[in-house]
């Protein structure tokens, strides 16, 4: 469910930036808690995720647990846990790309951890149990389904919001009924031994980002419609800067119809090779005698 | 129960590995904010674009440059291969849907090229060169600090969550199936997360006592100029 | 009853737990292993009960291999952990001491019979309702052991037994183990208890091989085990 770099349009990969961002700060300010405790709990989840459960035909599932972390540590510091696990997954690990990362937040630390806590308080009152195991299944449901959503809407990914949204949907809603076992499990041994306390958060709040975890695949959708799939390089084109112009500057007289632009590329990055080759010898040379 | 824990101690043996692949060569010197802002940088040039001779110049940059810091391309490759691969298999469908070859090939290359940065960036930097880089970059403290504590108990906690998952397996005597593992694993994983919460009170206090775990940013910045030349190269291409 | 040939066990960081190593041990013999911090005892114990399987080499109990049956291995084998919180896990004494009964399919009559005579032998009758994680090191310890104790294992592995408890347990513990009619291999720090307990003693050292198989302890030995 990590989604790497190359995936998403770099203007929805920004967009999810902000959307994250928002949230995140907001829950930081927000989070009662202790940056070590925080780090800690953390850590916890970080090795929870790696268990290998066997599951029917031979294979195994892992377990993400934003539905728990919502629950046991409440909405706030329950998504900034979860964000310490994806950013360290992504600079330690690489899992995750690192222009994704505004999405996997939004996906894992928000979407999953959010709509865990809503799904535990609303059902709680019939069954811990149940309220439980529905935390970990839609929660993980939703944000695989969140997932599938942003891939689908990006140009770079051809298929089509429909398919992408669907698969993720199918696919981890099967899957999400572990996520849900273990989540119930996990609860039901916690309560025998301690009082489940989440803070309450005020409920403005709450509806606020419930309101924008809604409207998140309008606000991609959107984004996407600006159509600056490529913006950097339509950057670079508006500022005249593609090869053709330079080309032209440095070989006014080379003119072979059909072959030019082939041979251009080709040259102009042999090039480019040749001068990061000369800075990158030299660069390594004077660290070398530096040390 | 048995399988579970045979299962995830070799998920522990890949996560160890990845946790220890930080090594000393030429690119740990240079100053991390650099390298953190630079390889960044060739991650976004990387997905920004289809056309295929810009992506290649990157990927070329960045084997290049582990080259001559004397970092081992197999290895590299062997870090940043599989997500590019599998994303190779997942869009080979959209040629009966009419698109190109090339697509499918600029797709994962273009993963393979972002991918390659990122791991280049970890093999390189240790994590704690990370966090002074983004405390420079004004990531604020807090944060931080529980990124930090999350880094290195992440290490502690694997080993206790495997005891606790061994112990609770040794007073196991009736064969149980997929569910009944869920629930037990679950129940011990319960008992991990209490102690882990626990345990998170008491590094906290420690903390408070010891003070501030992470020192300044250091080393040259000698690689600005080469991250430039890639980015204007890139946009001349 | 257990028979281990070659093996070996490496951690999943890459650490080594112990080194290549052979072991027999016979019916009603009770063994101890001894070395310094980090000499690998515990690893060591962890294989030979067939809880972790061996990097290298085979383990059989009771001439079975862990890895077709395990089950028919643990209704024979009790292990008591170090740290008895991360082995008690109940919400009562009285469940944990049921545990294992009541996956052996025992009658409520019969589990309440048992529970009551061993928690009388232990101690622990006054805590039966008690949850387990509010108790004192010395119950935790007890109550730990007598969960085990209560299915009668022929084969007890104990970590540890005399750390962490006052001398009234310690005493306790020395008792039962001394009169306990199974094969016991344990692990300690205490060289007199271990001397006058043990029928064979296994030492190790921090290079975590066997360097010495003993009934009697001397100076020589210890010094190479970084014990003196």
């Amino acid at each position: 469910m990590h989604i790497p770099d190359g995936f998403l349009d770099l203007n929805l990969a920004a967009l999810f930036y902000l959307l994250s961002f928002a949230v995140l700060i907001y829950a930081f300010r927000k989070a009662e808690i202790n940056p070590a405790t925080l780090g800690v709990v953390a850590a916890a989840i970080f090795a929870a995720q790696m268990l290998n459960w066997p599951i029917p035909g031979g294979t195994s599932a892992h377990f993400v647990g934003g539905g728990l972390a919502g629950i046991l540590l409440g909405p706030y510091a329950g998504s900034i846990a979860m964000s310490l696990v994806l950013i360290i997954q992504t600079l330690v690990f690489g899992d995750g790309g690192i222009t994704a990362l505004g999405a996997n937040l939004w996906n894992m630390a928000i979407v999953n951890v959010f709509v865990g806590y809503y799904v535990y308080s609303i059902f709680r009152k019939y069954s811990e149990q149940l309220a439980s195991f529905l935390a970990g299944w839609f929660g993980i449901t939703l944000a695989a389904t969140m997932a599938g959503v942003e891939i689908g809407l990006s140009s770079a990914f051809k298929y089509g919001v429909i398919e992408a949204a669907s698969v993720m949907f199918i696919w981890h809603g099967v899957l999400g009924i572990i996520e849900g076992i273990i989540t119930a499990a996990v609860i039901s041994y916690i309560s025998t031994r301690a009082e489940v306390k989440a803070q309450a958060p005020s409920k403005a709040a709450l509806a606020l980002i419930a309101v924008m975890i809604v409207l998140a695949p309008l606000f991609a959708y959107l984004a996407e419609l600006v159509n600056y799939t490529e913006p950097l390089e339509v950057a670079a084109e508006k500022l005249g800067l593609n090869e053709n112009s330079l080309w032209s500057g440095i070989f006014p007289d080379y003119t072979v119809p059909g072959i030019n632009d082939y041979f251009g590329a080709l040259i102009t990055g042999a090039i480019g090779v040749a001068l990061i080759l000369a800075i990158g010898v030299a660069l390594a040379r004077a660290n070398r005698e530096k040390h | 129960m048995h399988e579970l824990i045979e299962r995830s101690i070799r998920a522990f043996s890949e996560y160890f590995q990845n946790f220890f692949v930080y090594e000393e060569n030429l690119l740990s010197k240079i100053d991390p904010r650099v390298k953190v802002v630079g390889f960044t940088i060739l991650a976004i040039l990387s997905v920004s674009t289809f056309e295929i001779e810009k992506i290649l110049f990157i990927i070329i940059s960045i084997y290049l440059l582990a080259f001559l810091s004397g970092i081992s391309i197999v290895k590299l490759m062997k870090r940043s291969y599989l997500f590019p691969l599998f994303s190779f298999f997942i869009v080979l469908p959209t040629m009966f849907f009419g698109e190109p070859f090339s697509y499918v090939l600029i797709f994962s290359l273009r993963i393979f090229a972002a991918i390659s940065s990122l791991q280049l960036l970890i093999i390189s930097t240790p994590f704690n060169d990370v966090i002074s880089a983004l405390r420079a970059l004004k990531v604020p403290e807090k944060l931080l600090n529980s990124l930090w504590v999350t880094y290195i108990y992440s290490y502690i906690l694997v080993r206790d969550l495997l005891a606790i998952l061994i112990a609770r397996e040794s007073r196991r005597v009736k064969r149980s199936g997929h569910i009944e593992t869920m629930k037990r694993g679950g129940e011990a994983l319960g008992l991990f997360m209490l102690r882990s919460m626990e345990k998170g009170e008491k590094v906290a206090l420690a903390m408070k006592l010891r003070g501030e775990p992470i020192g300044k940013v250091k080393g040259s910045k000698l690689l600005i100029p080469y991250f430039l030349l890639v980015v204007v190269w890139w946009t001349i291409l | 009853m257990i028979e281990a040939e070659n093996i070996s066990y490496t951690y999943p960081d890459g650490t080594l737990g112990f080194d290549e190593l052979s072991v027999k041990i016979r019916e009603g013999e009770r063994i101890a292993i001894i070395g310094a911090n980090g000499s690998g005892k515990s690893t060591l114990l962890l294989v030979l009960s067939g809880l972790l399987k061996p990097t290298t080499g085979k383990v059989r109990i009771l001439g079975v291999n862990p890895e077709e049956n395990i089950e028919e291995v643990r209704k024979n084998v009790g292990f008591l952990f170090q740290d008895p919180d991360i082995f008690l896990f109940n919400s009562t004494v009285f469940d944990e001491l049921r545990y294992v009964p009541s996956q052996l399919g025992w009658s409520e009559e019969k589990i309440r019979e048992e529970v009551s005579k061993i928690a009388e032998e232990f101690k622990i009758s006054g805590i039966l309702k008690k949850p387990p994680f509010r108790l004192s090191g010395g119950e935790k310890k007890r109550v730990a052991l007598a969960s085990i104790l209560i299915y009668s294992p022929k084969i007890l592995f104990l970590d540890e037994p005399f750390a962490n408890v006052d001398a009234k347990t310690k005493r306790k513990i020395f008792e039962i183990l001394e009169t306990y009619d199974g094969t016991v291999v344990f692990t300690s720090h205490e060289l007199e208890l271990v001397e006058s307990l043990a029928d064979r003693i296994i030492v190790m050292s921090l290079e975590k091989r066997v360097i010495a198989e003993t009934d009697k302890l001397n100076e020589e030995i210890l010094r190479k085990a970084d014990l003196l």
